[in-house]
């Protein structure tokens, strides 16, 4: 055969592969749209009978026979009417799954959260699993998922654990999400913040006890700050002086969030720690108090090595008011160019100061 | 005719056939890896995932910085747009780059701005600002007037300006999906090693947009346009997340790149030296991850969401223009980076990324032009019959053919499919007729683009068109 021939039939085959990929796209497209209209009118339809059922409309029968071949949309379609009208349609909503004899699907999502080798399968579970069953059954399941070797099936499981609010969950979510390196710190205090003020005395009694690890101690100062406790500010005191870079500056930050009087002198004396972010977020979160030893504290550190610890007392001591002002406006004739630079510049942010040179940078 | 002729334009031609199966067979298996890419993203995306983003407080607040060179036709929409994007914390910078049209006054008007005393850390060097304004209707809007330097420059002074340690570059003619940030951001919040992410592109004409908000969505109605929908689907939508699989994606569109400040400002910002920053900031965010220990598990990601909508040009002058431009960019930012080609030290950036930008992408108009170059040669000399040379030329057509239909396939799998028959059956439509004649334009344009390059030295853009958006009435 010639080279040519060879190439003709080479162009013929993939002449007839285009044309039939061609119609099989079309026709695919039209199934996929029609299916995705019938998929959402069943939802509507279903939708409408949990409503009318909830709502004493309509009788158990009826709604068993409205789900009867619309399982499949059962488990998305609960989640979201159980996120949409909280706790007490929550516990009927998961009723509705034992009357329609649901509980195969259940039982479904419960092994795919432990089998399936799809991660992706068992980080759906997690998340779907306390809409559709009962707090008891699944608390277990999704503490084991804590340990999953997928960080994000661990974090969903956590998301889930936080919803139905399972304070004994708070160890091992600190212990299993509080990760260096690629995991953001904020996605686990997210989980803290979704608890709420029920994760506070697990996490001071964590914080308190000798076997707490110092990464899962930088996420608890960081919700405990978040959850402005003001309990929590002696054992937050206590970890200032942590040789840990990070609980040190975590600390700093969660005292400033709070904003304790008390925290006063330990976050004058962050000003002088040997780490810059420490300086940084001490000097940020002594705004958070008007004490005039914060306003001394902080005109010594205008004058920093680093830009951030400079910027971050201007703003403070901007911040703390007509002594701060004040002070920021005497810093203007200092002896240090940072210390006058920085002040002038948040003096000129603030619209305190007019500005001969606003644009041309600092 | 000599044998040492005719054995020369055999071995053309064989190489020549062997590139095209190449390049198809490339482009094939990117398309592939994008889709699988795709269905990963959604899979993992979970239930009340993008509510609790918007929601958190702890979710980054961002600056989107927006580059204004004579937009007064599209600006306002943009703005609009933006400014009702559905996200926790953002402000919108934008940079009016030296505006020769009325685009700095009409921002004035309608947003009603007044000139504030902003004091910014000048952490990036750029042309001299003329004045910062703040908008009495919206507190997240500033406008940075400034002196002409190019996109590069604006962008540097837009971060100059930004507060916020997460930067959104969109361009001036671009349109946001609601939800676009959230989508964008979501990489960011799971991995802090990820420093960078683009997402699909699709164009706007053809879309009705009204008072910012994105009316409808369809195709194009006129053909040059459909015709980039299709190279838009093959190439932003499958093809640039397959290079992100396999960590070569050397080119995050500068209408929608989100990026850490740090990084941006530690990369030196965006190089204001080339004819175009995007493929410059892509490969030097590569550079910067190969060249630092402690960058070395940072990320580029690429969202297959379609969260940005662009116009694209509508005319042959503003195509052939538009293709000229980006030729020469591409060229001038291979010609620069050309060390990290085979290069282990740049991994797969440096052993695939670039020798694949060079050879599939900057010399494919080349080896296309010298395909046709061939033919005519064949053709006037009568060395073969023309139904060898139609054999040849039906092959390349149907070889062309295949991929777009291949990415028109794996869109109908997505959420993002034609919900019109009517309009699936025109992007077919559009992937077969762009090979016959504009497919051959686009390479002249491009080749166009090495002599100008080359030979003239030729830096601007060139004739640039914009469009007011369609509106339902």
């Amino acid at each position: 055969m010639s080279y040519y021939t060879r190439i003709a039939y080479v162009v013929v085959l993939l002449t007839v592969i285009v044309l039939v990929l061609s119609v099989w796209v079309v026709v695919f497209n039209a199934l996929a749209i029609r299916r995705q209209a019938k998929a959402m009118n069943n939802r509507s339809i279903l939708r409408q009978a949990l409503m009318s059922y909830m709502k004493g409309e309509s009788g158990a029968e009826e709604l068993k026979k409205t789900i009867s071949g619309r399982e499949r949309l059962m488990v998305g379609l609960v989640a979201q009417l159980s996120h949409e009208l909280g706790e007490p349609s929550h516990s009927m909503l998961v009723k509705v799954f034992d009357m329609a004899g649901l509980q195969t699907l259940v039982r479904k999502e419960l092994k795919t959260l432990s089998q399936s080798r799809n991660w992706r399968l068992r980080q759906r579970a997690a998340t779907m699993l306390p809409y559709i069953t009962e707090r008891q059954a699944v608390i277990p399941p999704l503490l084991h998922a804590l340990e999953d070797k997928v960080i994000l099936v661990r974090f969903s499981a956590a998301h889930s654990l936080a919803t139905i609010k399972v304070v004994e969950a708070i160890v091992p979510i600190l212990e299993n999400l509080s990760l260096p390196e690629k995991w953001p710190i904020e996605r686990t205090i997210e989980i803290f913040l979704e608890m709420g003020i029920d994760a506070v005395p697990v996490l001071l009694h964590y914080l308190s006890s000798p076997a707490a690890k110092d990464p899962c101690k930088v996420f608890a100062i960081s919700a405990l700050g978040l959850l402005r406790v003001t309990e929590a500010v002696p054992v937050i005191l206590d970890h200032l002086d942590n040789p840990d870079k990070e609980i040190r500056i975590q600390c700093a930050k969660a005292l400033g969030n709070i904003g304790a009087s008390e925290a006063v002198p330990a976050l004058v004396a962050s000003l002088h720690d040997s780490a810059w972010e420490v300086r940084a977020a001490g000097a940020r979160s002594l705004r958070a108090v008007p004490d005039d030893r914060a306003v001394n504290a902080l005109v010594g550190t205008l004058g920093d090595s680093v830009w951030w610890v400079r910027y971050n007392s201007a703003d403070s001591l901007a911040e703390l008011g007509s002594s701060g002002i004040a002070a920021l406006q005497s810093a203007l004739v200092h002896e240090d160019r940072f210390a006058r630079e920085v002040s002038r510049m948040v003096l000129q942010e603030r619209n305190i100061m007019k500005s001969t040179q606003s644009t041309t940078g600092s | 005719m000599t044998p040492y002729f005719m054995t020369v334009l055999d071995f053309l031609i064989r190489m020549i056939l062997i590139y095209y199966i190449a390049i198809h067979g490339i482009y094939f298996i990117l398309i592939v890896l994008g889709a699988i890419e795709q269905k990963k993203y959604h899979q993992g995306i979970q239930f009340r995932e993008f509510k609790r983003i918007s929601e958190s407080p702890l979710t980054p607040p961002v600056s989107i910085v927006i580059c204004a060179y004579n937009e007064e036709m599209v600006i306002v929409q943009t703005l609009l747009n933006v400014l009702q994007l559905r996200y926790p914390q953002f402000e919108v910078v934008v940079v009016n780059d030296g505006s020769e049209d009325g685009t700095l006054q009409l921002l004035i008007d309608t947003f009603q701005l007044k000139p504030i005393d902003k004091v910014f850390r000048k952490q990036l060097q750029t042309r001299p600002v003329r004045g910062v304004y703040n908008s009495a209707l919206h507190g997240n809007l500033i406008v940075v007037d400034k002196e002409n330097g190019r996109r590069a420059d604006a962008n540097n002074a837009g971060v100059n300006h930004a507060r916020y340690p997460i930067i959104c570059q969109i361009d001036a003619d671009c349109v946001l999906e609601e939800d676009a940030l959230l989508y964008m951001i979501r990489p960011f919040l799971y991995n802090s090693k990820v420093i960078a992410a683009g997402a699909i592109i699709r164009p706007s004409n053809g879309m009705i947009v009204e008072n910012g908000r994105i009316v409808s969505r369809s195709l194009p109605d006129r053909w040059i346009p459909l015709f980039q929908a299709v190279e838009y689907l093959r190439s932003f939508q499958w093809a640039r997340l397959g290079l992100t699989r396999l960590k070569s994606m050397l080119c995050i569109s500068g209408a929608f790149t989100i990026i850490k400040k740090e990084i941006f400002i530690a990369v030196g910002g965006a190089n204001t030296e080339v004819m175009v920053d995007d493929f410059e900031l892509t490969v030097s965010l590569h550079r910067y991850i190969h060249e630092h220990k402690e960058a070395r598990d940072f990320e580029i990601t690429y969202i297959p969401d379609p969260g940005c909508y662009t116009q694209v040009p509508e005319t042959f002058k503003a195509y052939r223009s538009q293709r000229n431009f980006w030729q020469r960019t591409i060229l001038q930012s291979l010609f620069k980076n050309r060390d990290m080609a085979f290069n282990p030290r740049y991994g797969m950036a440096g052993m695939f990324g670039v020798p694949f930008y060079f050879i599939f992408e900057a010399m494919s108009a080349v080896i296309e032009g010298l395909s046709y170059l061939i033919g005519v040669v064949v053709l006037l000399l009568r060395i073969d019959s023309p139904t060898i040379l139609l054999l040849f030329f039906v092959f390349g057509v149907v070889l062309g053919a295949f991929v777009s239909i291949c990415a028109i396939l794996l869109h109908s799998t997505t959420r993002m499919r034609e919900e019109n028959t009517g309009n699936l059956i025109r992007l077919f439509l559009a992937s077969f007729i762009e090979q016959l004649g504009f497919r051959q334009f686009h390479v002249f344009s491009r080749l166009m683009g090495f002599y100008d390059l080359l030979i003239r030295h030729k830096t601007v853009y060139g004739y640039r068109e914009r469009t007011v958006y369609k509106s339902s009435s």
